[in-house]
């Protein structure tokens, strides 16, 4: 389909640019933030409040539309009971992240973190983890 | 036996057309008009170039994090309900909206209907095209009439 082929292509010329790496790790970051403060009850201005910002500021935050710090990062993390983790994998893979709470012994299987190259069948994968 | 009725159930025709644009976890299928064009795929590719930002941004959510990790459930500023089943895709850098209209399917299918770009308000008609695809495509999905077009 071209369009379909098209926007593939888009998309691997967008490989170059910082915005097209940007999207993943803000979306992540915006969305385990409102889950946080979903969690605990903690509204924006309540956010803002603890972090000495506006509420302006935490909506283009949340917006994916401001370009913050690592200090402002581990401080809002800080202002919902959270924490940062950073993690740089090969351009290829997908991660996927699972928290493990210290004390608490992992389940059958359990990992805590996971990678594999994008586009890569899981079924080969596991058959190919699998042989000696 | 009446021949005749037994080729209406073999051949049954298919009245909705879909485009698998990514898969991992979630399905993401796109919606395909009478010609065979995905209304998402083509509006985003011929965005002008001072939507760079937000197109680049939403065909790597769509093709990229989407399957992965499926949409955003917690951040409204991402990802919205608009009622009905229907939900919104946002990407808004430096005041340019752009929106791309989807609802569910089954646990991990997402069915992306059109994209647009906005002003102050979600123009209604853009919320009604995207209502009546869901319908359809449930419609055809009751009479096994759906066909997903594969990956290329």
């Amino acid at each position: 389909m071209e369009s379909l082929e098209s926007c593939r292509q888009m998309l691997e010329e967008a490989e170059a640019s910082v915005d097209y790496w940007l999207a993943g790790p803000v979306t992540d970051f915006t969305e385990d933030l409102c889950r946080l403060m979903e969690e605990n009850d903690i509204s924006r201005a309540e956010l803002a409040r603890r972090i000495g910002s506006s509420r302006a500021y935490i909506t283009k935050l949340l917006r994916g539309n401001a370009n913050y710090t690592l200090t402002t990062m581990v401080k809002l993390a800080m202002a919902v009971g959270g924490a940062i983790h950073i993690h740089i994998s090969d351009q290829r893979a997908v991660t996927r992240w699972r928290d493990e709470v210290r004390g608490r012994k992992p389940k059958a299987g359990e990992t805590t973190k996971m990678a594999r190259p994008r586009h890569e069948d899981p079924k080969k994968t596991r058959v190919q983890a699998r042989e000696p | 036996m009446k021949p005749g009725r037994v080729l209406t159930y073999v051949n049954p025709p298919v009245n909705m057309h879909l485009v698998r644009i990514a898969r991992d976890q979630w399905d993401v299928l796109g919606v395909l008009d009478g010609k065979g064009c995905c209304q998402v795929l083509d509006f985003l590719r011929q965005l002008p170039p001072n939507y760079a930002a937000a197109q680049r941004w939403m065909l790597q959510f769509l093709f990229l994090h989407l399957p992965v990790a499926g949409p955003p459930k917690h951040n409204t500023a991402l990802c919205k309900s608009l009622g009905g089943g229907i939900f919104e895709l946002r990407r808004q850098p430096k005041g340019q909206k752009l929106r791309t209209l989807f609802f569910y399917d089954d646990l991990c299918r997402i069915v992306l209907t059109n994209a647009f770009l906005k002003a102050e308000t979600t123009p209604r008609t853009e919320i009604a095209l995207a209502r009546s695809s869901k319908k359809r495509y449930f419609e055809a999905k009751f009479r096994h009439r759906l066909q997903i077009l594969k990956e290329t």
